[in-house]
Formats: C-alpha cells, sequence, structure tokens
C-alpha cells in the first residue's frame, strides 16, 4: 500500500505583477507528494520549477508582488487559505527548503550555529544553550567535521560544499516532513555534488520525509527519484514513475530532455542533442500546446488548442495530443 | 581584530601626512606676503621684514613646513596674535560647545532618520514612501545656516518660544538651559545630515531585504518584525555607518557656520573670528586639530564597521 | 518582504479589478520618479534663465539705494521689500543668481575638468595611483567648509578665489567616481585591444576611456553643483566669500541676519531662492543617476 500524500497541489497558480503588466508564471500545476517519496521536477531555465516551489511556502511578497490561485493541501489544511501567522509556523517546521546559492542565500552577519539556532528557537522554543547543543549535533548529522568549532564560524569561513550542507542542517533541524530543494547541488564541483545527493538521500530514508528535488540535471533524477513531473513555461507535461519516464516518455519536451543527456556508454551521437529554440517569455506564451513552436511532431491542431494532461498508462500523465501514437 | 585595527592605524599615517602638508602649504603658498597681510595695508616695511624674520618666513618651505610639523609633533601648534593663551588650551576650551552641538545634531538625526528609512523601505512605493522622499529630498537641500535662520525668525522673533542666540554650559546652567539653548542650532545642523542618513537607510534596507538571504529567513519561518529587526538591519546597518561616518565630517563642517549664526563660543566661531582678524596661526591650529578629530571619528566608525560586519574583519 | 494578514477570499472579478489598480500605481510611480527628474530640470534652467537675464527681470539697479526707503515690507513697488541701505530685495536676489549660478557653475566645471584628470591618471599610471588618491584622501579628510574657509583666509575675499577654494574641495569626489569607472573600462577587452594595437596612452585616455566614464561622473558633478551653491552661500554668509557690496544669496542673508528682528523679508525670499536651486540640482542629479542606472534605488 502506498503511503500517505503529505502535499498535494491542485491548479496551482502564480501571477506576478510587473511594469510590463500581470504574468502568470505558474498556471494550473498540479501534482502531490508522499510520505518518504522524492519526486523530481526538471525543466529548463524559466520554467517555473522555483516559483513552484517558492510558492508553496508562499515566499513571495503577496502585498506588491505576487497573486496566488488554486490549493495547496498540506496534512489537510490549504496553505493558501492559511492567515500569515499559521502559516509562519509551517515554515521550517513542517515544510523547509533548501536554495541553490548558499553563499547569498545565508546571512552574512550571523553564524552558522545562529543560523540554525533561530530554528530551533522559533519553533520549538529552545533556550538558547539546548539550542546550540542541538545546532552541533545538526552540523554532524550532516557530515561536517569538528562541529563544535564550526558553529561559531561564519558563511564565508566555510567551503562552498560545506556552506550547502549548513543549508540543509538548517532546514532539517526541525525535522520536517517535507523537504523541498531547489538545485541544491548545481553551484558546487561534481565530486561535492555527489556527495551532496547523497547526503540528501541517506536523511530523505533515515528520517522518512518527503523531498521535492528541483533540478535541471536528468542523470541527477535517475538516481534518487521514485517520480518525476516535467514542467515546462508554466505547466506541468508530463509526470510519471521515473522508469516510465525514461524508458517510455510520453511528451516530446521530455524526449528531447532525456536525449540532451551526454551518454558514456553506448552508441554514442556525433552531436549532443538540442531542443531547437529557447524557452518563450512569459510575456509571449503561445497559442494552444505551449511547447508547439519547439516540437518536431507540432500540428495544426497543437498551434489551435492546448491540449490537457491526461494519463496514458498507470501512473503516467502527459500534456500532448499526440500522447497516445508511438514514440517518434 | 586586532590585525584589522593595526593595518587600520598604519593607513591613517599617509592621510595625516597629506592634511598637514595641505594645511601647511595653504597659508604658506597664497600669493602676497603672510607678514604684509598679517599687520594690515598700513604697515611699514620694516616691522614687515621683522615679523618675516620672526615667523621664519626667509627660511626655504620645506624647513619651514619641518619645523611647523616639528612643534606641532610637540604640541606646539603655533600662537595666537590677540591672545596671550597657548593654543591646546584655546582649543581645548572651544572644544566643549562645538562637541555638545554635533552630538546633538548627530543624534536628532539618527532618532528621525533610521526610523523613517526603514518605514520607507519597508512600504516602498506607497504614499508612506514617497512622502518620506520628499522629506529627505527637502533635508539634503536645506543648508545648515538658512535652516537656522529660518527657525530663529520663526521659534525666537516670531513666537518668542526660544532664545534666539547665545549658549550656556551644562556645567553651570544645568541640562534644561542647556538643551534649550541648543535645541535650535542642532534642528538646524542636523538636519541635512538627516535626510542624508535617511536615504541611504532606505536604499540599504531595501537592497538587503531583496536579498536570498532575508527570502532564506522568511522560510525558516522567521516573523515579518524579526525579518525587518534583525536579519535584515544589522546587514542594512553596513552602509549605514559609512554614512554616518561622513555625516560627522558634515556636522564638524556645518558647525562653523550654525555656531556663527547661534553665537555659540565653539571651534567654529573661533575660526571665523581668527580669519576675521587675520590671526593664520589660530586658522591653521583649528583646521589641523579638527581634521585629527575628523580622522580620528573615521577610524573608530570603521572599527565599528568591522565589529558588524564579521567579513571586514576576517579578512584583515 | 512585506507580510500581510490573510485577506478573504476574492472573487475572480474582485481580484482582477485590484490588480489592475495596483498596476496603475506602479506605472504612476514611475511617471512620477521621471516627472521629478524633469522638474528638477526645469528648476535647474528656471535659476540659469534667471540668472542670465537678471538685467532685465530687475526692476531696480542691484546697487542702487533710497535710504528714505530703508527696511520696506513687500509692497507693489518692492516685491520682496528693501535693506537696510533702501536697495530693492527682488533685484538683489536676482543679481545674487547670477553670483551663486555662476560660480556653482564654474565649480562644477573646475572639478570635472580637474577632477576627471586626476581619476583617470590615478586610474591608468600604478605609481601616480597611490600618490594623487593619498592626496585626495587627504583632501577629503579636512571638513569642505573649514578648508574652504582656510583657504579664503589666506587668498582673499573674491568671486575668483570662491571658485579657486570650492574646486580644491570638491574635485577629489569626482576624482574618485571617475577613477573607479575609469578602472572598470581600462579592463575591457577593446580597451586591450587598442593598447595591444600600439595606440598611445593619451589617445586612448582621452578618446576611449573620457567619453565612458562620463556619465557617472557628470552625476557626482551635478551635486557638486548643488553644493558648491550651498558652500558659496555658507562662506559668503560668513563674510569671507563673495565681497559686499556685490549681491550673493550668501550675504544677502548675512545682512539680513542682522535684522532679523525686524525685516524676515530678508532672510525669506534670499533663502527659498537658495534652497530651490539646491533642490532642482539636487532632483535632477537623482533623476540622472536613476535613468543612467536603473538598478540604484
Amino acid at each position: 500500500m502506498e503511503a500517505e500524500k503529505i502535499l498535494e497541489v491542485k491548479g496551482l497558480s502564480t501571477s506576478f505583477r510587473t511594469e510590463r503588466g500581470v504574468m502568470k508564471a505558474i498556471d494550473g500545476v498540479s501534482f502531490h507528494i508522499r510520505r518518504g517519496e522524492i519526486l523530481g521536477m526538471v525543466g529548463e531555465s524559466g520554467c517555473g520549477k522555483s516559483v513552484t516551489s517558492q510558492s508553496i511556502l508562499r515566499l513571495y511578497d503577496e502585498k506588491y508582488q505576487v497573486k496566488y490561485g488554486g490549493e495547496i493541501l498540506f496534512a489537510g489544511k490549504d496553505l493558501l487559505r492559511l492567515p500569515e501567522k499559521e502559516m509562519q509556523k509551517v515554515r521550517g517546521n513542517d515544510v523547509a527548503m533548501v536554495f541553490q546559492d548558499a553563499l547569498s542565500s545565508l546571512n552574512p552577519v550571523f553564524t552558522v550555529g545562529h543560523q540554525i539556532m533561530d530554528t530551533l528557537r522559533i519553533h520549538q522554543g529552545m533556550k538558547k544553550a539546548q539550542a546550540r547543543e542541538k545546532a552541533v549535533e545538526m552540523l554532524r548529522l550532516v557530515g561536517i567535521p569538528s562541529p563544535e568549532k564550526r558553529v561559531d564560524q561564519y558563511p564565508h569561513e566555510l567551503s562552498g560544499g560545506m556552506r550547502q550542507r549548513v543549508m540543509i542542517a538548517i532546514a532539517l533541524a526541525c525535522q520536517p516532513k517535507l523537504l523541498i530543494a531547489d538545485e541544491p547541488t548545481t553551484a558546487l564541483d561534481v565530486t561535492i555534488q555527489a556527495q551532496i545527493m547523497d547526503l540528501i538521500l541517506d536523511l530523505n530514508r533515515k528520517l522518512h520525509m518527503g523531498v521535492m528535488l528541483i533540478t535541471h540535471d536528468l542523470s541527477v533524477v535517475a538516481e534518487v527519484c521514485s517520480r518525476v513531473a516535467v514542467m515546462y513555461l508554466g505547466q506541468i507535461v508530463e509526470e510519471a514513475g521515473v522508469n516510465d519516464i525514461f524508458d517510455n516518455p510520453g511528451h516530446p519536451y521530455t524526449r528531447g530532455l532525456i536525449r540532451s543527456i551526454p551518454r558514456i556508454e553506448g552508441e554514442r551521437e556525433k552531436r549532443l542533442y538540442q531542443i531547437a529554440g529557447t524557452v518563450p517569455m512569459l510575456s509571449q506564451i503561445p497559442q494552444g500546446c505551449r511547447f508547439a513552436p519547439r516540437c518536431p511532431r507540432a500540428t495544426e491542431a497543437c498551434r489551435a488548442q492546448m491540449p490537457d494532461l491526461v494519463p496514458v498508462s498507470g501512473t503516467q500523465r502527459v500534456r500532448c495530443w499526440h500522447a497516445d501514437g508511438a514514440p517518434a | 581584530m586586532r590585525k584589522y585595527i593595526l593595518k587600520r592605524l598604519l593607513s591613517m599615517i599617509p592621510a595625516v601626512f597629506v592634511v598637514s602638508v595641505v594645511i601647511f602649504l595653504i597659508i604658506h603658498l597664497t600669493p602676497g606676503d603672510p607678514a604684509a597681510v598679517m599687520l594690515g595695508d598700513q604697515a611699514d616695511p620694516e616691522a614687515i621684514a621683522a615679523l618675516r624674520e620672526a615667523l621664519g618666513l626667509n627660511d626655504p618651505l620645506p624647513v619651514q613646513y619641518l619645523r611647523w610639523l616639528g612643534g606641532v609633533l610637540q604640541g606646539d601648534l603655533g600662537q595666537s596674535l590677540y591672545s596671550d593663551e597657548s593654543m591646546i588650551s584655546m582649543l581645548l576650551s572651544h572644544l566643549g560647545p562645538t562637541l555638545s552641538l554635533t552630538v546633538f545634531a548627530l543624534a536628532i538625526s539618527l532618532i528621525a532618520a533610521v526610523p523613517l528609512g526603514i518605514l520607507a523601505a519597508r512600504k516602498r512605493g506607497a504614499l508612506a514612501d514617497n512622502a518620506i522622499s520628499v522629506f529627505s529630498m527637502i533635508g539634503i537641500s536645506m543648508p545648515s545656516f538658512l535652516l537656522g535662520l529660518l527657525l530663529m525668525l520663526v521659534f525666537a522673533v516670531t513666537l518668542r518660544w526660544l532664545p534666539a542666540a547665545g549658549y550656556k554650559t551644562l556645567a553651570e546652567d544645568g541640562m534644561a538651559e542647556h538643551l534649550r539653548y541648543l535645541v535650535m542650532p542642532s534642528i538646524a545642523l542636523g538636519f541635512m545630515e538627516a535626510g542624508l542618513i535617511l536615504r541611504m537607510t532606505r536604499s540599504s534596507m531595501l537592497e538587503v531585504l531583496g536579498s536570498d538571504y532575508i527570502r532564506m529567513a522568511k522560510a525558516k519561518g522567521e516573523k515579518s518584525l524579526a525579518i525587518t529587526c534583525k536579519h535584515a538591519f544589522k546587514n542594512a546597518l553596513i552602509p549605514i555607518v559609512t554614512t554616518v561616518g561622513q555625516t560627522f565630517m558634515g556636522l564638524l563642517s556645518g558647525a562653523t557656520v550654525v555656531e556663527s549664526i547661534f553665537n555659540i563660543p565653539g571651534i567654529g566661531k573661533m575660526t571665523i573670528t581668527a580669519v576675521q582678524q587675520r590671526d593664520y596661526e589660530v586658522v591653521q591650529a583649528v583646521v589641523l586639530f579638527v581634521s585629527m578629530i575628523n580622522i580620528v571619528v573615521c577610524l573608530v566608525i570603521d572599527l565599528i564597521y568591522a565589529a558588524i560586519d564579521p567579513r571586514v574583519r576576517l579578512s584583515a | 518582504m512585506e507580510m500581510v494578514k490573510e485577506r478573504p477570499l476574492e472573487t475572480l472579478q474582485e481580484a482582477g479589478r485590484r490588480l489592475r489598480q495596483e498596476q496603475r500605481a506602479l506605472t504612476r510611480r514611475r511617471f512620477f520618479k521621471n516627472r521629478l527628474a524633469v522638474l528638477g530640470g526645469a528648476i535647474t534652467i528656471l535659476m540659469l534663465l534667471i540668472a542670465i537675464l537678471a538685467p532685465v527681470l530687475s526692476p531696480y539697479g542691484p546697487y542702487d539705494m533710497v535710504v528714505a526707503d530703508r527696511l520696506q515690507a513687500p509692497s507693489a513697488a518692492h516685491p520682496f521689500g528693501t535693506d537696510s541701505y533702501g536697495r530693492d530685495v527682488l533685484t538683489r536676489v536676482l543679481y545674487g543668481a547670477r553670483v551663486s549660478m555662476s560660480i556653482g557653475a564654474a565649480v562644477a566645471a573646475g572639478a570635472l575638468i580637474v577632477g576627471m584628470a586626476v581619476g583617470m591618471l590615478a586610474s591608468y599610471y600604478k605609481v601616480l595611483d597611490n600618490v594623487l588618491m593619498r592626496v585626495c584622501d587627504g583632501l577629503s579628510a579636512i571638513p569642505s567648509s573649514l578648508l574652504a574657509i582656510a583657504f579664503m583666509a589666506a587668498l582673499g575675499a573674491s568671486e575668483q578665489n570662491v571658485i579657486i577654494s570650492l574646486v580644491t574641495v570638491s574635485f577629489p569626489a569626482v576624482a574618485r567616481v571617475a577613477r573607479g569607472a575609469a578602472m572598470v573600462v581600462k579592463e575591457q577587452t577593446y580597451v586591450e585591444a587598442m593598447r595591444a594595437a600600439g595606440a598611445g596612452s593619451g589617445r586612448i585616455l582621452l578618446w576611449h576611456i573620457a567619453p565612458n566614464i562620463l556619465s557617472p561622473v557628470i552625476v557626482q558633478v551635478s551635486f557638486v553643483f548643488a553644493s558648491s551653491i550651498i558652500t558659496e552661500a555658507a562662506l559668503s554668509f560668513l563674510g569671507v566669500g563673495v565681497p559686499v557690496p556685490d549681491p550673493s544669496w550668501g550675504n544677502i542673508l548675512n545682512e539680513g541676519k542682522d535684522v532679523i528682528y525686524s525685516a524676515w523679508w530678508m532672510i525669506l525670499f534670499p533663502g527659498l531662492f537658495t534652497a530651490l536651486a539646491v533642490l532642482g540640482l539636487n532632483i535632477f542629479g537623482d533623476g540622472l543617476r536613476d535613468f543612467l542606472d536603473p538598478h540604484t534605488n
């Protein structure tokens, strides 16, 4: 039997007010994450992966910046309907987040220990000494050597990999039920990337939390995720188990992404595959299927009307008029 | 931190050297004969020659400079033409009022400017923000002597609430009197600096509030107020502290004019009197003295800066 | 980041209406900002026009004394009243604009030339850099009005000397901006390429670096213009600037201070003109900076 859904996003939309008008960065995104499961969210930059993740925690400034729509159900509550005070209790406590750039995301004028202790003191009302002890323990948990010494250091005194570990320590301090990791390894060296991914995987098993892993790196997805959602231009275009995605991708965009992974074994193509064109700006969203202008299989029907995200087999859902046909 | 302090102390030396040369040259490289200027238009040539000799003006400039610098280092800042008092004791006796005036002005501008700047940043684009921006614009465009005169016109001449001019010491007349006489001069002096601090607070708060670590603080579940006051303000403080250093310089500069309007017996008043009496050694001593105070204040500001920002302190 | 109390759920129409309203507010704010910059430019041009046209605009001569009419309150004949010699204050304020604006402009031009030269040389020659920048540090360690006063004391009060001392006080700030900008430009590929192609240093500095650092320097110079008007007025107010009987806003205010109990108009009108001229330049400089570098603010 499958574990319970800890997060269920239904028809989420996020619109930004900009000087050139209202831009809908996310349009009708729906997905779920089960306890202990790692969901990979992939797509090129500008597809709305980060916006989706930050919308879950409602990090955008709602007074000036953004307007949310839809539902984000977490533990039976709709986060979008929660008063700000209640929302603060969710952030960092039930749902925690790890950002891409640890150097700019850690506050330069506080020690790393202080920044871990913040979370503990906010949510668990710990006293200073107790929080400090726990902070040292967290640093040890994320594999930082001599944590008693590191706890009093400032972010710029640590290496990039260690800073990312500190971010993970901050996120995990209150044992969240869901961890959102937004490109947690992009800014790091390849060897450090593997260590950080191992750490996340390890903690996911130990603490049995759900993880939403945002990445543009499909090889990472193949290694750690159980399910994958592919985003394109503010929409989910395909969602499936990790094996289905790689063995039987339903959407031309997914196929493009997979074909552009560099391969070490097997027959090498002469040139690395590239998806034609670039992600359009939000102000220039095409009519009909959003991928049509870049799609090798696009027809008149594609350009005229947007397809729905429809199940094709078992757990696989695809947003493509040609989805039921044979793969190209 | 000790290394940083040492490094910073060493870096003061060239500045102090340049300041001393500039001040020396101002008086000695001027067209015309200082001795003749000092003695006025009708002085007889013999008296001028005698004074030239007495002042050592016939020696080459570098010799004159070294002699003067040697004296300064031994605490001999020269001699007033009109007073037997030593220069140091003259300076010190005029320092009190200037210090009171600048400290009150700084306090007033900080108390007004920092909270308003934070408010403007939090309400960016709103009516309050625009109003505060207009206010700070007027602030930085209002010369202190003009504001001083306008305040005097309203509160002393028309309403008769406050004394028009003068100074009462803290020691003899008590705090209430001291403040009653200083309130207009302090506001006049601090207003422009308040405008500057306000703008800097607003823009550095805005920058910090848009940073990744503020988003991170929000993601950790911090309350809005804690984000502004703790996570953001300590970072925003770094450029604000620098501005306050420049502000202090502006205050020392403006004090000259404000003291002369409100007839406050401070360093500035002393300078103007010396200029009017062509008492050059006093002018020279005052400028040197005030510049040294300024350099020391800048040092203190830098140390505060380092105390706030670990990156500065540890990169030394 | 602003947080707000949760609003009751909106209908789609309400949300749309609110978004449209906020959109309008945003546009309004941009327009407001640009309009301010235009306003600043307009005030500055107006002040310059007043300075140029002072002889045409003035109802009297700046030195015409009518002793019988001394210290008259504003009236139809004398809109700004008269001073203690019976001179027309409006006339003197308009002629004062001539003196104050021309000194401000001359100082701005002087600081631009000296500051650019010093800044560019410092950026280009490592040896000069240390010397020139230490001199600038030293000059800016002396509080500006004290330095200017010391200069005036040594040189004697005259318009020309005011300009010399204010240029000395204000060029270091310009030099610092010019140096910073030139350092960036110097590293750019096309300058490297010029050097590789054998272009002379003078040629590179003058024709390739100078035009590219002009915009931040001009912004700084507009603030120098503003602060020079203030310092000139302060010097003249203290009696060490523009010598009487030539009118400048500062020395009119100084004469006004002596009669503050009887003649408010001698403070108010020259004061308003001074503040307005400075305000105009500051707003203009701000607008220019926002225009040239949209990232600030």
